[in-house]
């Protein structure tokens, strides 16, 4: 067995412990350690449940000894994003608003993790209240990226990033607005998949925006992510099922028109090599114009800003200087939208889907679309100088990403290569709604064909 | 006088406020007038049921030509 066990992936880690190669406690006393260092050092850590996790790996253990399977995470040390409500724990948001908010129940999605027997060491670093694509956090501080601390790690799942990436821990949980799973999947290297909105309960989870929220797995491969969504839908094995099929004979929609208007040309290159692997793998390829995404992204706007207006206007109004001017900047243009224009985005969204649908990839069984086309921006970028350059920089990120969302579909981002720089560049593979286990099987053959995911930041 | 040197400064405050009012009317004014152009086309009681196609492949081409 490898000397340090927090670089195990979710599936050798559970396979190991199952098998009595190492056991839960050793496991999670890794994980723990690796985080309260590497993790803290990086900014991936607001709080570590140390002595209940280790209690709980201990009677992982017993249970094993008396021959008890409690699932398919038996034992398996895994933390979060600082949003899944654990009952009679602090779940701060990354807030200043919150940082004493003690959650009434358990996430839905916490307890099916509880339930196939998972460990759960801490919540990790977030964007204030899951509105920054960056990383950013003027309370907690910026989460630093592993493979370049001058970097944005990606946000708002930035922990979850930032420590899966640096084999702290095996994998975490997500969720994702407007891109929250897929920038810091892209920014850090991993793989982030974004289901169909809906498929995983997000009840117990800090809203953002009821119509564009969704939970998702953060993860080094695609196998890991398709047991995390076996759990997490509690479908028995059905994505792990998927990802073992063949992708002989689909079709991959290479989408062009908005989704390569700022492109930079490494990131176009290395998003022509994933597209050639693909083919490869007896994929047939069709360039696709996509549609203009002024309306999609208008109505995601809408959505969002009113929704989470409506969930802050009481604080918005009572305590404006708790929030982060970017933060509050994001939220307040909801406050401003006619009743009208959000019935009308609500109205539109199945037309939109459908036509993006039609357009990007008729008859296609995916669409690979970049997951951020200027690649990973600098900290100092999306933080300092020009204001306007800055909101810039901070809309970049999303320009390929928060359509998805009001479209609902699933994507994954996945790594396809690395800049310059040394900094991850990836691609999303987008599918039609609840295709989550025929993007797997593709993510996973493509990983299998290239092993981008298996190189390592630190 | 220490306190002083961190303290806003109110009209840097104000300021930086009625730039983030008028950015936010900006944008609020573009994408409801994107929203109100397509609703007109889509949601009103004579809407042609295929408008939205013509109305993305209008805005596609444009894109298009305009590179």
């Amino acid at each position: 067995m490898v000397e340090r066990l927090y670089e195990l992936g979710l599936t050798e880690m559970a396979t190991a412990i199952a098998d009595g190669s190492i056991s839960s406690v050793a496991a999670t006393q890794a994980c723990l350690d690796a985080l309260d260092t590497t993790g803290r050092r990086f900014n991936a850590v607001v709080s570590l449940r140390r002595d209940e996790a280790l209690e709980a790996a201990h009677q992982a253990d017993q249970a094993r000894a008396q021959g008890r399977v409690l699932g398919p995470l038996h034992g398996v040390p895994m933390a979060h994003k600082d949003l899944f409500y654990r009952k009679g724990e602090v779940s701060t948001g990354g807030t200043l608003i919150r940082k004493d908010f003690v959650a009434p129940v358990t996430a839905t999605v916490i307890e099916r993790l509880d339930q196939a027997g998972a460990i759960d060491l801490g919540r990790l670093h977030m964007a204030e209240f899951a509105m920054s694509p960056t990383g950013y956090n003027i309370h907690h501080g910026h989460g630093l990226n592993p493979w370049s601390a001058d970097h944005c790690p990606g946000g708002s799942s930035s922990g979850s990033g930032i420590a899966v990436a640096a084999r702290l821990i095996p994998a975490a949980l997500g969720t994702d607005t407007g891109g929250s799973i897929r920038h810091p999947a892209a920014m850090c290297g991993i793989f982030g998949l974004k289901p169909t909105w809906g498929l995983v309960p997000t009840t117990g989870v800090m809203p953002l925006s009821h119509s564009l929220d969704v939970v998702g797995p953060m993860t080094r491969s695609p196998e890991d992510a398709a047991l995390l969504m076996d759990v997490l839908t509690a479908r028995g094995t059905a994505y792990r099922e998927a990802c073992k099929g063949s992708v002989k004979g689909m079709t991959l929609a290479v989408v062009g028109g908005h989704y390569r208007t700022q492109t930079r040309p490494d990131v176009e290159a290395a998003l022509a090599d994933a597209a050639t692997v693909i083919a490869g793998l007896g994929v047939t390829l069709r360039h696709t114009i996509g549609p203009d995404l002024a309306l999609a992204h208008a109505g995601a706007h809408v959505l969002m800003t009113v929704e989470a207006a409506t969930l802050h206007r009481h604080w918005l109004e009572t305590r404006p200087e708790d929030y982060a001017p970017q933060v509050r900047g994001r939220i307040e243009p909801g406050l401003a939208y006619p009743a009208t224009r959000y019935v009308e985005a609500l109205a539109m969204r199945a037309d939109v889907t459908r036509a993006w649908l039609d357009q990007a990839m008729g008859d296609a069984d995916f669409a690979l679309i970049p997951a951020l086309q200027q690649g990973v921006p600098t900290i100092a970028e999306t933080t300092e100088g020009d204001p306007a350059a800055v909101a810039a920089a901070i809309a970049r990120c999303t320009l390929s990403t928060r359509a998805i969302n009001y479209l609902g579909l699933p994507s994954a981002s996945i790594l396809c290569g690395f800049d310059p720089s040394g900094l991850p560049i990836a691609f999303q593979l987008v599918g039609r709604p609840h295709s989550e286990g025929l993007i797997l099987r593709m993510s996973a053959m493509y990983s299998q064909a290239t092993a981008w995911h298996l190189k390592k930041p630190l | 006088m220490g306190g002083q040197a961190n303290q806003p400064d109110a009209r840097a405050l104000r300021d930086a406020a009625l730039r983030r009012a008028q950015s936010h009317q900006t944008l609020v004014e573009t994408n409801s007038d994107i929203l109100a152009q397509a609703a007109d086309r889509l949601l009103t009681l004579d809407s042609d049921p295929r408008a939205l196609d013509h109305w993305f492949h209008d805005e596609a081409v444009s894109r298009e030509r305009s590179r």
